[in-house]
């Protein structure tokens, strides 16, 4: 741990609002993803492409990219750790997979925009339904890791406790 | 407590504890998940997968210009 009791709390105040900022701008863009998919509506549609496009571009992708950060730096600066934790790692790993995928899926989403604009019946582009269902379904398993804290330490995590009660038994001792 | 599981207990202790169930049955299931995608990425099932998929169905209108598609929109 390097930074005060103040500083973790904010980080982790940033940690809460960001990773919880980007489930909801990703339940934002699925709904946008299901009007696009089932409306009849041809501007509707157009529209929905469009807004999907603007909703990745500025608030989904910075929302990720900052949830990543943050929760990195949350992550080193409390006794969890980054690595100690089986939970901890596997929202890392599946916050990851989240990121590169959505990063892969932008060109996709702004080519998807483009094309919506200038064809005549948007109705019959694909959209990006089931990527965006499987990203909740990713942030909301993330979230019920954070929450219900799965027990179960690493071969690193044990490794680190066991020198801490080593630490802390050397010291107590007179 | 006795002295035997004391003694079990010190030696426990001493090893690393083993990999949680619920992460094996997650790697599990990611790993059939994984599998099953492959699979079918290799018997051409499901198609292409990546931006070309999104817009094979749409056929372009020929670089309508947006304002023309807007000055024929159903809108007020």
């Amino acid at each position: 741990m390097t930074v005060g009791p103040r500083a973790r709390k904010t980080l982790l105040f940033a940690h809460v609002a960001t990773s919880v900022g980007w489930l909801g701008a990703v339940l934002a863009y699925v709904g946008l993803d299901v009007t696009a998919a089932t409306s009849q509506d041809v501007q509707l549609v157009r529209g929905a492409y469009l807004a999907m496009d603007v909703t990745i571009s500025t608030a989904i992708v910075p929302l990720a990219i900052a949830t990543v950060v943050v929760g990195l730096l949350t992550a080193w600066n409390s006794p969890w750790g980054v690595l100690r934790h089986y939970w901890v790692l596997a929202k890392l790993l599946l916050t990851l997979v989240a990121t590169a995928v959505l990063l892969l899926e932008m060109q996709t989403i702004q080519a998807l925009a483009d094309t919506a604009v200038t064809v005549n019946d948007p109705r019959q582009l694909s959209g990006t339904l089931p990527h965006s269902i499987g990203g909740s379904i990713v942030l909301l398993v993330v979230t019920a890791l954070s929450m219900f804290k799965p027990k179960g330490l690493t071969r690193y995590g044990w490794r680190r406790q066991q020198e801490q009660r080593r630490t802390r038994s050397t010291a107590l001792t007179p | 407590m006795s002295e035997q599981s004391e003694a079990a207990t010190d030696d426990r202790s001493e090893r690393p504890p083993g990999m949680p169930r619920w992460v094996k049955a997650t790697i599990v299931v990611i790993g059939v998940l994984v599998a099953l995608f492959v699979i079918l990425k290799i018997a051409g099932v499901g198609g292409e997968h990546g931006p070309g998929r999104h817009m094979s169905s749409a056929p372009a209108s020929a670089g309508q210009p947006v304002a023309q598609l807007l000055a024929t929109s159903s809108l007020p």
